[in-house]
């Protein structure tokens, strides 16, 4: 793999970001692959990946992705498209009458329907076809990207703020979060990081002045951190090891929770504390 | 410090079952392998371990002497008295002459307390590799289905629920263990929890028999410290390559080359000989921050027979994830994370589920030499 939702511009101020780049040194080559949930062909977007292809060269790809082709001027690129099998039906004779790029089909087989790949031998692996594990098998490593929801982003953004808590560590970055949450960090784009970044940053000053208002503290960029920074005042591993335990599985339900309120856009409501109210009125008058 | 523990043998013996009757000091020579990590996963500096035992000294009250090595520390607790050997920084060792309960009791509260310290987890594979061409004197097998099990669960699964828990001690021990691991209907609750052995050097009449259990405990008895200590020395390089084979193996990073952003370290699939009987009781047990598991986690998916998690491990603040389906768990281990975690879950995994699971990396490792052995 060389490179995750890239943007490659293509001049006079057009782009191209593909979702995932991947290089073979053996037929020195680059496929740019485009992967589509939905069942629509965006032909803005395929008449870009049609000028970059008359227009770009492998430099163009090593700038961005910092990859090293082992013969750059006699490099090829390409473009692929992925659609869920269900969606196949509705965009393969468009493929087949104008575009001429291999579109792949996702289903319970992964195969090549329309299109051959420059490597000969690719083309026969994926025209034969192969099954696609089920979800549940695929391994989960790239995990989020600018378009994952707040909800889903903060189960594994907060997770990596409980290690600060255990660690009692005084303060970390952002992007220290990030790269220790996600394993793809130093391989997406730059664009993305910052928009990833936002995202967290947005996210983590909403959570600590909300869930984990008792364990963190967010702080803006200063003289002293150039970053936003989060300090972690929890006195949560100073407990004794019962009310210890107690303490981390609440911080689970306040991750959950937390969860769920951004997935809904909702505002932060603290828990009323259950008070005997009498006590603290007039007593009720007598009839 | 050896010479300390020469006398000692020589001045006791004792029976390893009767441990707890002993008058203080007069028990077993009881040795220890406590796993140390830094920030980063790695084994601490010199420097870091010093901080780690000034932690030692202010928050759990030990007393830290330092001695003229620079690698070999006194804690003293009431009237416990440990020798800390830290001249492997990352696989510490740590003897005491004291009995059993206030030792144990005060080194528990030490390592539970702190997230950079945790015990030896042995696979039991590992275990039976251990005896293996050594006398073999006896073995504990511990096995209990009940952990995994959802609170309320049905009388149906409570009942199913296996109990294995047996000690021997004595002759004969090998041939013993051989008929027990044969019988097909016991293959599945075997899990050897502690193997009793003996080493000697015959020209110099010289011996030592050794109890070491799960959580790497030795306990000594016999008249060669120095056999003792060579026991010591050859389960913590055994132990340290298998944790540091986990991490390398393992520890998952996309890295950034000259071809590309590599992908380093897979995700290992732990698979169970038969579906889990109480399959959200594994889930909810695993992720319970409790003892002896101690992970903290939350499922970003749930499905009826999956469910994906966000994993903290509590005893060294490690990032991981876990999938769970009723045949297996898959480990992510983010590079960096500590490899004791996946030693641990393996070993509890074995106690209270399946003793046959077992590391299955994509090379061979010193995994599978202690197998074959």
């Amino acid at each position: 793999m060389a490179g995750i939702d890239h943007a490659i511009l293509l001049p006079p101020a057009s782009v191209v970001k593909p979702d995932v780049i991947t290089l073979s040194r053996e037929s020195n080559g680059a496929i740019l692959w485009e992967c589509k949930s939905g069942a629509n062909v965006e032909i803005d977007q395929l008449n870009r990946y049609r000028t970059f292809l008359g227009q770009a060269t492998a430099k163009d790809i090593q700038r961005v992705t910092g990859i090293q082709f082992p013969h750059p001027d006699a490099a090829y690129i390409e473009v692929a498209y992925c659609f869920l099998e269900e969606a196949i039906q509705r965009v393969i004779g468009f493929f087949e009458r104008e575009a001429g790029m291999p579109v792949i089909s996702l289903g319970q087989t992964t195969r090549l329907v329309a299109g051959e790949f420059r490597d000969v031998e690719l083309s026969k692996v994926f025209r034969a076809g192969f099954a696609t594990p089920p979800v549940q098998q695929v391994p989960w490593l790239v995990v989020a990207d600018a378009q994952t929801t707040d909800g889903e982003f903060a189960l594994y953004l907060l997770p990596t703020l409980v290690t600060l808590i255990v660690k009692q560590t005084e303060r970390a970055s952002i992007s220290d979060l990030l790269s220790q949450t996600f394993l793809d960090w130093q391989c997406v784009s730059l664009e993305t990081r910052g928009a990833l970044k936002d995202k967290a940053t947005r996210l983590l000053k909403n959570v600590c002045e909300a869930e984990f208002k008792e364990h963190a503290r967010y702080c803006k960029p200063g003289e002293r951190h150039h970053d936003p920074t989060i300090e972690i005042v929890s006195e949560l591993m100073r407990l004794d090891a019962s009310a210890q335990t107690r303490g981390l599985q609440k911080l689970e339900e306040q991750v959950k929770s937390a969860a769920e309120r951004l997935a809904e856009g909702r505002a932060f409501l603290p828990a009323q504390p259950e008070t005997e109210q009498w006590s603290l009125r007039f007593p009720p008058p007598d009839d | 410090m050896a010479e300390i523990f020469d006398q000692h043998l020589h001045n006791v013996t004792v029976h390893f079952e009767r441990a707890e009757e002993y008058p203080a000091g007069q028990g077993p020579l009881k040795t220890y392998i406590i796993e140390a990590h830094d920030l980063n996963g790695n084994a601490p500096s010199l420097g870091r371990v010093n901080d780690v035992l000034g932690n030692i000294q202010e928050r759990f009250l030990f007393q830290v002497e330092p001695t003229d090595d620079p690698t070999l520390a006194i804690l003293k607790k009431e009237d416990v008295r440990y020798f800390l050997d830290f001249l492997n920084p990352r696989f510490w060792v740590v003897h005491t002459t004291a009995n059993i309960k206030p030792s144990e009791e005060y080194l528990d509260e030490l390592v539970r307390g702190s997230w950079n310290l945790d015990y030896a987890w042995l696979p039991t594979q590992v275990l039976e590799h251990l005896r293996k061409g050594r006398r073999f004197l006896g073995f504990n097998v511990d096995f209990d289905q009940t952990l995994f099990l959802s609170e309320g669960a049905p009388d149906e699964l409570q009942e199913q629920a296996a109990v294995f828990k047996s000690r021997y001690w004595g002759t004969r021990g090998e041939k013993l263990y051989e008929f027990l691991s044969q019988k097909t209907a016991l293959s599945s609750v075997l899990c050897l929890s502690a193997v009793k052995y003996s080493l000697s050097d015959l020209p110099c009449s010289a011996y030592i028999q050794n109890e070491l259990n799960a959580q790497g405990r030795i306990k000594a008895t016999g008249n060669s410290i120095a056999l003792h200590l060579g026991a010591v020395t050859h389960l913590v390089n055994l132990y340290s390559e298998m944790i540091e084979t986990l991490e390398k193996e393992l520890g998952l990073a996309f890295i950034h080359g000259e071809e590309g952003d590599e992908l380093h370290g897979y995700p290992l699939t732990l698979r169970f000989s038969q579906p889990v009987p109480d399959f959200l009781g594994l889930v909810k047990e695993i992720l319970s921050c409790r003892d002896p598991v101690r992970f903290w986690g939350v499922a970003s998916h749930e499905e009826r027979d999956f469910v994906r998690a966000e994993v903290v491990d509590l005893h060294s603040a490690s990032r991981l994830r876990l999938d769970f389906t009723p045949n297996h768990v898959v480990v992510y281990l983010f590079r960096g994370s500590c490899g004791n975690s996946v030693a641990r879950l393996l070993r509890i995994i074995q106690e209270h589920l399946d003793p046959t699971v077992y590391f299955e990396l994509e090379r061979p490792t010193v995994f599978d030499q202690c197998k074959e052995a």
